[in-house]
């Protein structure tokens, strides 16, 4: 059978074109690598959600090579494998959406002319979008409504243009450590607004709302309430009967017939058989550098390089989420008993975030430049990662014995950490990009991607500087141990960036619809099309783009109908 | 969640078994006491029994019975680690290192002080235990023993750790629900498979 459209991946690239293409009435196959989690599969089981590799591939099946810049500037390289330090996010249908945290903040309108607004910034290869905010905010607000974003708008300096007035849903409740934010805000003259979440706060369908079950990030949800592609769009594209998903199916080449067209994917079934699916329109959404790799690995005599790739673009210019992570602590002894036991409620959220530095125009500082946001947080509830950080003394030494035990006993019982995590851009700069492998390969056998992990240096000084800000306010509320890891290390959740989008086809891979400049029934929908990042998390992005991107496709089907 | 949602292949089926009958074999009922009153598994593979009871000696030491929590076998850390070493899904190095390591504890042990670890006093299991922390492998070592006595002590007491939530309880852990069932844990969930 010849599908209409083959969508490669099930993440939140993915989900809208499925959705939106299934409910056109088109038949959709969607090929998945990883297994078909349902709703009632998932438990808070810290050992399946973060101690084993059972929502991400085994390291000994299937790794990265890293390539990493060293202080003294030199780059090494080596597999996740040796390493440990996994770069999976999320195989299954799904995605990593079914387990994020789903702090979904909008791009700002400066995200889309970075270039234009700011200027060069020498070792960084910065570019204006070939799309506006104004173009892109109308996905933002479906978004908002089909895959469902609770919040509240609340005016500050950087809010963003909408065509409604609030968000579909009310925000979350909150702890209350977010009043306790906004009183320290007030005396500070800071700008604080509730974060808006990829949750849903009140019944939608099958749905049900958030029933605060205090373990969100890396854990699949039970009642449905987070904005998975798997729950909010794919399961009503099942519902059509035009969808149909192959879970444990790995693409590895897609074929083209000499004439700048696909026609098949060729894929992996879960028995490691080779199957093949023809379709008229092939989407790539495997995440952005496993999108990569698969153009690259998807050479042939038309495409040498790679599928797309005969303008060397493919794999370039990746970016993930520059910043860093601080934090502080209240200790139950300074507080009252009642303000104790409230903190200490499990499964409320902070949802305060602050981006009154979204632009930074401070003379002291510099010239006026991008800044971020930040986003106020708990402490991951998980017992054993808490455990794991009360190892080591304050000089690096290990603690054991009763030592240990007590300290354990303190951490757990005495205090709340609270955290605060600062988004700014990663400049793409030639040395963050996506190759093949010449060594390494999976348990298929296909070279793995090489992953340069390259930044600049003005990151981290922007970084520090939103820092600042709060540690500042942690500070002013009392909390103690404040400090603050501003670095260029990578949040591999965070990834976008190596097919850009744009109007060259000599610097970019996408046109301004994401379809490839060379390959006519090649659509890309996760986050590779951004040529920057913006400051912010990247998913309701995805997801807004998506949907946009559906558009384009349905009209091209219709066109050549 | 219906019975016939489920479609587990033959493969995953006998590996299924394999790895559920090992986590069967935990249960300390098959077990015997050694001369401390530690209990002893009937079956110690991969370890042998002096390297099991230099184990829990050392894991004493590491997190002892101190009145202030559970000790390290009240939370059948032993035990838990005789799993893990026998998880095929784990990186054999890793496993490896942990036993290699474990012989090469024992060695310096009767290297510099001419005795076995097991038969020195507690303050003398201390010193040892903090000089060997102290060198790089040692560090690295005793780093991944902890963090299996944090695995056997706050995750889900089906993992044979956190006997009666005992972990959970003296921490004032809340471990949030829906709570696993056997399906769904580790590892049979790596063998689930929904009809397509
Ligand atoms: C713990 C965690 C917390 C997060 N928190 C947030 C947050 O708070 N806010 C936010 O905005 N984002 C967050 N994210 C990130 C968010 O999940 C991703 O941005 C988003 O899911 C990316 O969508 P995607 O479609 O690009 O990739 P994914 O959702 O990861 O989907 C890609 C899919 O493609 C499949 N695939 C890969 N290669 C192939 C192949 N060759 N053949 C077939 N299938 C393939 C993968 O198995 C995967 O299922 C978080 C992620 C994690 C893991
Ligand atoms: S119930 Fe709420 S907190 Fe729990 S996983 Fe679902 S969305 Fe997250």
């Amino acid at each position: 059978m010849k599908y209409d459209v083959c969508v490669i991946g099930s993440g939140a690239g993915a989900g809208p074109v499925i959705y939106e293409l299934s409910k056109e009435g088109y038949k959709v196959v969607v090929l998945e690598k990883g297994p078909w989690f349902k709703t009632e599969d998932f438990a808070k089981d810290e050992m399946v959600a973060t101690r084993r590799s059972v929502y991400t591939p085994n390291l000994r099946d299937e790794r990265h090579v890293l390539v990493k810049k060293e202080k003294d500037g030199k780059y090494w390289s080596k597999s996740t494998y040796s390493s440990g330090k996994d770069f999976w996010n999320g195989s299954a249908i799904g995605g990593s959406s079914n387990f994020m945290s789903a702090y979904f903040h909008r791009l700002k309108p400066v995200d889309f002319k970075l270039l234009s607004e700011f200027g060069p910034i020498e070792g960084a290869n910065v570019t204006d979008w070939p799309i506006s905010y104004e173009e892109l905010e109308p996905y933002y607000a479906k978004t908002e409504k089909i895959v469902g974003v609770s919040g509240t708008v609340s005016k500050h300096s950087f809010l963003e243009p909408r065509s409604t007035p609030d968000f579909p849903y009310p925000p979350l409740a909150e702890n209350i450590f977010a009043k306790w934010l906004d009183k320290g805000a007030e005396r500070l003259n800071y700008e604080l607004f509730p974060t808006p979440r990829g949750i849903i706060s009140k019944q939608k369908d099958e749905r049900q709302s958030c029933f605060y079950s205090n373990y969100c990030g890396s854990y699949g949800c039970s009642s449905d309430a987070k904005s998975s592609s798997r729950v909010a769009l794919i399961n009503d594209a099942l519902a059509t009967g035009n969808c149909t998903v192959l879970p444990n199916s790995k693409v590895y080449h897609l074929e083209t017939d000499g004439k700048g067209r696909i026609v098949k994917a060729n894929y992996y079934d879960h028995d490691g058989t080779r199957q093949a699916i023809e379709a008229r329109i092939f989407v790539v959404a495997a995440q952005a550098v496993e999108t990569s790799r698969l153009l690259l690995m998807s050479k042939n005599e038309e495409f040498p390089n790679g599928l797309a790739n005969n303008a060397g673009q493919v794999g370039k210019n990746i970016v993930f989420s520059g910043g860093g992570v601080g934090s502080g602590q209240l200790f139950f002894d300074d507080l009252s008993e009642e303000d104790a036991s409230q903190l200490n409620t499990p499964g409320l959220f902070i949802n305060r975030a602050s981006q009154q530095w979204y632009v930074i125009d401070d003379p002291d500082f510099g010239p006026r430049m991008k800044g971020g946001t930040i986003d106020f947080v708990s402490e991951h509830a998980n017992g054993v990662t808490k455990a794991i950080r009360q190892k080591y003394d304050g000089s690096g030494n290990l603690v054991f014995g009763s030592d240990l035990k007590s300290k354990l006993k303190a951490y757990f019982t005495e205090q709340r950490k609270l955290k605060y995590e600062i988004f700014v851009d990663w400049l793409p700069n030639d040395k963050c990009f996506v190759e093949l492998d010449d060594e390494v390969t999976d348990k298929w056998g296909d070279p793995v991607a090489k992953v340069w992990l390259g930044y600049h240096e003005h990151d981290l000084k922007v970084g520090r500087y939103i820092a600042e800000k709060a540690e500042a306010l942690f500070k002013e509320i009392g909390m103690k141990h404040v400090s603050t890891g501003i670095s260029g290390s990578v949040s591999p959740n965070l990834q976008a960036g190596g097919c850009r989008f744009g109007n060259d086809p000599q610097t970019s891979v996408l046109d301004k619809n994401c379809r490839a400049h060379e390959v006519d029934n090649l659509y890309v929908t996760d986050g590779s099309f951004m040529p920057t990042g913006g400051s912010v998390t990247y998913t309701f992005t995805i997801y807004a783009n998506s949907f946009r991107v559906a558009e384009s496709i349905i009209a091209s089907l219709k066109s050549q109908a | 969640m219906k019975d016939q949602d489920w479609n587990i292949s033959r493969k995953n089926f006998v590996r299924t078994m394999l790895l559920g009958g090992l986590a069967l074999q935990l249960p300390w009922l098959q077990s015997c006491t050694d001369e401390h009153g530690f209990p002893i598994p009937a079956n110690l593979d991969p370890l042998t029994k002096d390297q099991f009871v230099t184990l829990q000696h050392l894991l004493l030491i590491l997190f002892p019975d101190d009145g202030n929590g559970p000790s390290a076998i009240d939370i059948h850390a032993d035990q838990y680690i005789l799993w893990v070493l026998n998880d095929p899904e784990l990186d054999p190095n890793e496993n490896n290192f942990i036993i290699e390591k474990l012989d090469l504890f024992q060695e310096k042990c009767a290297e510099s002080l001419s005795m076995d670890f097991k038969s020195l006093s507690i303050a003398e299991q201390q010193d040892f235990v903090s000089t060997i922390s102290r060198e790089k492998w040692g560090k690295r070592w005793m780093s991944r023993l902890l963090t299996l006595i944090f695995e056997a002590l706050l995750l889900d007491p089906s993992y044979g750790g956190n006997s009666e939530e005992v972990g959970w309880n003296w921490l004032a852990h809340n471990p949030g629900y829906p709570r696993p069932h056997d399906k769904i844990r580790y590892p049979n969930i790596l063998s689930l498979k929904h009809e397509v």
